[in-house]
């Protein structure tokens, strides 16, 4: 064996080496890389499960806030109506006792003032009725009065009648009518 | 003689304007007017005079209880044309309400000599 046979084989010895320890050394890449991935992977999962879990606790936990708001929300509601009607109910009360009382003032006004202007009308009536009588018998008087003259005059004789125009003739002369 | 009421003088005065104004006109159609216009005439005036002296009257309103006759027309206007005017003629009206006695109204001027009002208050004292 030469010296060139056995550099050769050394040679060869040495590539084999090198290439063992490249493959070595790639295969533990390999694996830092695999279990890189895979704790990278790990991580994601959690992440996502952590995820989940507080979406999950915040949709549980907004659930419950919602529920609660319309519980309040009915429960404030219900006071409230509760406190309106009341006020409601209250102040109608009020109002009515008011009306009542202005009411029963008005027709108390109203009945006093009905009561007086009937009297008035009843005097005005009463009144209009004795001035109606008395007039009636004034024209009734008036006439009877006119009847009776002109019946009195009838019962006196013509030369009476004579007698009594030159009288007046003489006093209406002595009067200085005439003048 | 009778004396004439005014009533009587308004005719009077109302033919003789007639007869004014027939006059002039044809005797054929006017004869009846023709011997009533000489029977004023004879009196010695005119159609015209009679007018005028008609016109120159005055009127002293009496106003009686009744009725007057001729007779008693003519006693008051000779009283009235003695006393008051020979130009003064009766106006006569009757009221017989007046009762007796007269109201006379002379130159605007009014008095009354009736027992009108006595009377009324006697017989409105009695019926009231």
């Amino acid at each position: 064996m030469t010296i060139e046979t056995a550099l050769i084989i050394g040679l060869i010895i040495a590539v084999i080496w090198l290439v063992y320890e490249y493959i070595q050394v790639h295969h533990k890449l390999i694996q830092k890389q695999q279990a890189h991935e895979k704790s990278l992977e790990i991580t994601h999962k959690k992440s996502l499960q952590i995820l989940d879990a507080a979406r999950d606790e915040a949709n549980k936990i907004l659930r419950q806030a919602r529920t609660t708001a319309v519980a309040h929300r009915e429960k404030l509601s219900t006071k409230m109506d509760t406190a309106l009607n009341a006020v409601a109910e209250r102040e109608i009360a009020d109002f009515k006792k008011a009306l009542e009382m202005e009411t029963i003032s008005v027709e108390k006004t109203v009945g006093e003032k009905v009561a007086a202007r009937y009297d008035e009308v009843r005097r005005e009536v009463e009144d209009y009725k004795a001035k109606q009588i008395a007039a009636s018998d004034q024209k009734i008087n008036k006439v009877l009065a006119g009847i009776l003259q002109k019946l009195l005059s009838k019962t006196i004789n013509v030369d009476e009648h004579q007698k009594l125009v030159i009288k007046a003739l003489e006093e209406a002369k002595q009067d200085g009518l005439f003048n | 003689m009778d004396y004439l009421t005014k009533d009587q003088i308004d005719l009077l005065k109302q033919e003789i304007d007639i007869l004014i104004s027939n006059k002039y006109q044809s005797k054929k159609k006017n004869t009846v007017r023709e011997s009533t216009i000489l029977e004023f005439e004879k009196r010695g005036k005119s159609l015209e005079s009679w007018k005028e002296e008609i016109e120159n009257l005055r009127y002293l309103n009496l106003s009686l209880a009744y009725e007057p006759t001729r007779v008693n027309i003519n006693t008051f206007s000779a009283w009235v044309k003695k006393n008051v005017g020979e130009n003064v003629v009766l106006d006569i009206n009757v009221d017989p309400s007046l009762v007796v006695g007269a109201q006379i109204v002379w130159n605007g001027k009014y008095k009354n000599y009736s027992k009108s009002d006595t009377v009324y208050a006697d017989i409105q004292r009695l019926l009231s």
